[in-house]
């Protein structure tokens, strides 16, 4: 199964939101969906659940046009909400039987679904008397109550603790596993690079990068390599400024021990190793570009105040 | 559709499980049943039943020559009146005998003495005078020269009239008969649309800013979610009202007849001559004269059309608020309709002939109020009705469909709520 957006253009009023946008999620594959706040993310994900119409383009389903009234799509807003006073069985029910569910089916599923999450024990509470991971739990149960074979989930992780955090990547890995498209904005890049293959950043309304996360990081020279020498950091750090080392290293940053060279050009990395087989070393690293790097390059800005 | 009544359900159900919902309309339903059987508890408290009068006889003591029993009984009927030689030592006399008062009377001049003053009191001085009046009449007549029949021809005149309006197709009685009726039902309206509207405007608002909203909006057509919550509100809202009204009427026919025995303490099968001795004889009249049943289906066409439009109204302002401290403002626009509704009826009793009533008798917005008003007062017929019905059921589809439109948009909208212009370019916009 495959999700693709093509060409979507959007703007409120005279502010363009967003531009020529293209993508597509597969089952099975998860979407790493990134942006900086304000990137135009929610739009694109209401724009593919129906709320906002497109001012031109496709969303496609397998390669139809999606079908929203039949489409089952589950969406965990970053913006939790619900009926904080009212107990969190009937809210799942109620949300379950909207969408399509007749009432014993709705409640089989809230039982099952709160079983897995480990939540069962919250059913007959209210939900603000819950803590904010419980209460988050609370509302995967509700993106998936009715079984979507689209899942969208924004922020799912935050303020989780590394428990429920657990149990919530167990759930994701399991939709995965069944084929489902899952789509995974986050600014926790730790779970993005865990999850997703494919990925695709949004910045100022546009595509700034999409496609597999292996092939992007590879496409990426490796010319940054951590070195630990085995001695006192000193006589390195002196070594270094000389040759062969200053002519092949186009910068060095030290921190807490260990050595960043970063290489004038990947293929000099032989040369390094060799220069430093004079050397005792504890630990040698070719890094690849982490995910929040590639994010860092493609949507920051270096002259921003972070 | 099945959406619609999930919804419908829901919101209705969790209106009447809430429990401040349900705590407020007892302690309301207590209140008006219990408030009109005070006076009947009063009643068999002051006096344990062997010492209570029966209600119908009241006894009092009068010292006059020219008092007859049959002019006492004409003008106090209900009352027993025993004669006395003087009224010396009036207090002991009153104690001794049990009487409600001591009348001292002659041709000019009377004095009475009783136990304490109240309400009735003024409407027996008020008899007193009448009577000696009638009996001062009466003597002059006759030294002036006329007789007996010519008496009784002067005291016999009756003067029969009817009132005709040139639109009214209410029988002639119609004005006076309902304006009483008018203002009540007039009130009751406005008072349950801004009441139960208002609760529109908090639901609709709570959810957004709980952001309940975000996953709502995923889940159902905002159609049905506002259709919906409307229906689920308003109908609790109604329940409650007319749950507490009945109770009322009941609770206070029920004790009506103790309430009279209060105030006119007199036979209660002769209200109407009672009602005269008081003066109030036109209040009762009012009230006991038979209404047209035509009137409640106009009051509940009026109120139920009236009711509608302005929900859609409040429930399509309020999606456009993201607080509730921004609630209030939001829906300034409805809140002036009505308030224009009700102040333009209520004036228009005044003035039923005058060309603003009648526009806004027939404009949607504020027709409900007014029409319903001329209606009651007989100054306009069926025809007007219906046209004016025909316009309001037909706004209340538009309201509604647009109502929809803007819903769809505004609950999703987050920051300052927009003013009006940008309001009225969303429903040019937005598809439902």
């Amino acid at each position: 199964m495959k999700m693709e957006l093509r060409n979507i253009e959007k703007s409120f009023g005279q502010k363009k939101v967003l531009e020529n946008v293209s993508f597509s999620a597969e089952g099975g594959r998860a979407l790493g969906f990134l942006g900086r706040n304000g990137a135009g993310k929610t739009t694109a994900i209401r724009i593919i659940m129906g709320i906002f119409l497109q001012d031109s383009g496709q969303v496609l389903v397998d390669g139809a046009p999606i079908a929203q009234s039949t489409a089952r799509i589950g969406y965990m807003p970053e913006e939790r909400g619900l009926y904080p006073k009212k107990k969190i069985w009937e809210q799942i029910v109620y949300i379950g039987e909207l969408r399509g569910l007749t009432a014993p089916q709705s409640k089989k599923r809230a039982e099952f679904l709160l079983d897995k999450l480990e939540a069962s024990e919250y059913i007959d509470k209210r939900l603000d008397t819950l803590s904010k991971g419980n209460q988050q739990k609370i509302q995967l149960a509700i993106a998936l109550i009715h079984d979507p074979e689209i899942v969208i989930l924004d922020e799912p992780f935050s303020g989780l603790d590394p428990i429920n955090a657990a149990i919530l990547k167990r759930t994701v890995e399991e939709l995965v596993g069944y084929g489902k498209i899952v789509m995974f904005s986050s600014h926790q890049m730790g779970y993005v690079e865990e999850f997703c293959r494919d990925i695709c950043i949004l910045d100022k309304g546009a595509i700034v990068l999409s496609g597999d996360l292996d092939q992007i990081k590879k496409s990426y020279p490796r010319s940054r390599i951590r070195v630990v020498p085995a001695g006192v950091p000193e006589a390195f750090r002196e070594r270094l400024k000389t040759a062969p080392f200053s002519n092949i290293l186009e910068d060095v940053t030290e921190e807490r021990g260990a050595f960043f060279l970063k290489l004038r050009a990947a293929k000099d990395k032989r040369a390094l190793l060799a220069a430093l087989s004079d050397f005792d070393v504890d630990s040698f690293l070719v890094l690849e570009p982490t995910l929040e790097e590639i994010f860092l390059e493609k949507a920051g800005n270096q002259n921003e105040a972070v | 559709m099945k959406q619609f009544k999930t919804i419908f359900l829901f919101e209705f159900g969790s209106y009447l499980k809430n429990k401040a919902f349900l705590i407020i309309t007892a302690i309301i339903l207590l209140a008006v049943i219990a408030v009109p059987c005070v006076p009947t508890v009063a009643g068999l408290i002051r006096k344990p039943e062997s010492e209570r009068e029966t209600s119908d006889t009241r006894k009092a003591a009068v010292v006059s020559d020219i008092l007859t029993p049959e002019i006492l009984a004409r003008y106090f009927s209900g009352t027993s009146f025993e004669f006395m030689s003087n009224a010396d030592q009036a207090e002991e006399i009153m104690e001794n005998g049990g009487y409600k008062f001591l009348l001292e009377a002659d041709e000019t001049d009377y004095t009475i003495y009783m136990n304490n003053v109240n309400i009735d009191s003024f409407a027996m001085l008020g008899n007193v005078e009448d009577m000696l009046r009638e009996l001062r009449m009466k003597s002059l007549m006759k030294e002036y020269g006329l007789d007996e029949e010519a008496i009784n021809d002067i005291y016999s005149i009756e003067i029969t009239g009817r009132v005709r309006t040139s639109e009214g197709a209410a029988d002639e009685e119609g004005y006076f008969q309902n304006y009483i009726y008018a203002y009540v039902l007039l009130f009751l309206l406005y008072m349950v649309m801004v009441l139960y509207g208002q609760q529109i405007v908090v639901s609709v608002v709570t959810e957004k800013s709980s952001k309940a909203m975000e996953i709502l909006i995923t889940s159902a057509k905002p159609l049905q979610l506002m259709f919906g919550k409307v229906f689920g509100v308003g109908l609790a809202g109604l329940l409650q009202f007319f749950s507490v009204l009945a109770a009322g009427a009941v609770s206070f026919s029920i004790n009506g007849i103790f309430w009279a025995d209060m105030y006119f303490a007199d036979a209660l099968d002769n209200v109407q001559e009672v009602a005269a001795a008081s003066g109030m004889e036109e209040f009762v009249n009012i009230l006991a004269a038979p209404v047209s049943p035509m009137l409640f289906v106009y009051l509940g066409i009026f109120f139920i059309l009236g009711f509608f439009i302005y929900a859609f109204l409040f429930a399509a302002f309020a999606s456009t608020a993201s607080r509730i401290e921004e609630g209030n403002t939001v829906v300034a626009v409805p809140m002036l309709l009505i308030v224009v509704g009700f102040m333009g009826a209520i004036f228009g009793m005044m003035v039923p002939g005058a060309m603003f009533v009648k526009v806004l008798s027939y404009i949607p917005f504020t027709s409900s109020m007014v029409m319903f008003m001329r209606v009651c007062m007989g100054s306009a017929g069926a025809l007007q009705a219906w046209i004016s019905i025909v316009i309001l059921a037909v706004s209340v589809v538009l309201c509604a469909y647009l109502g929809a439109k803007v819903y769809r948009t505004g609950v999703l909208m987050y920051g300052k709520p927009p003013k009006f212009a940008e309001i009225f370019k969303i429903f040019l916009k937005a598809k439902v």
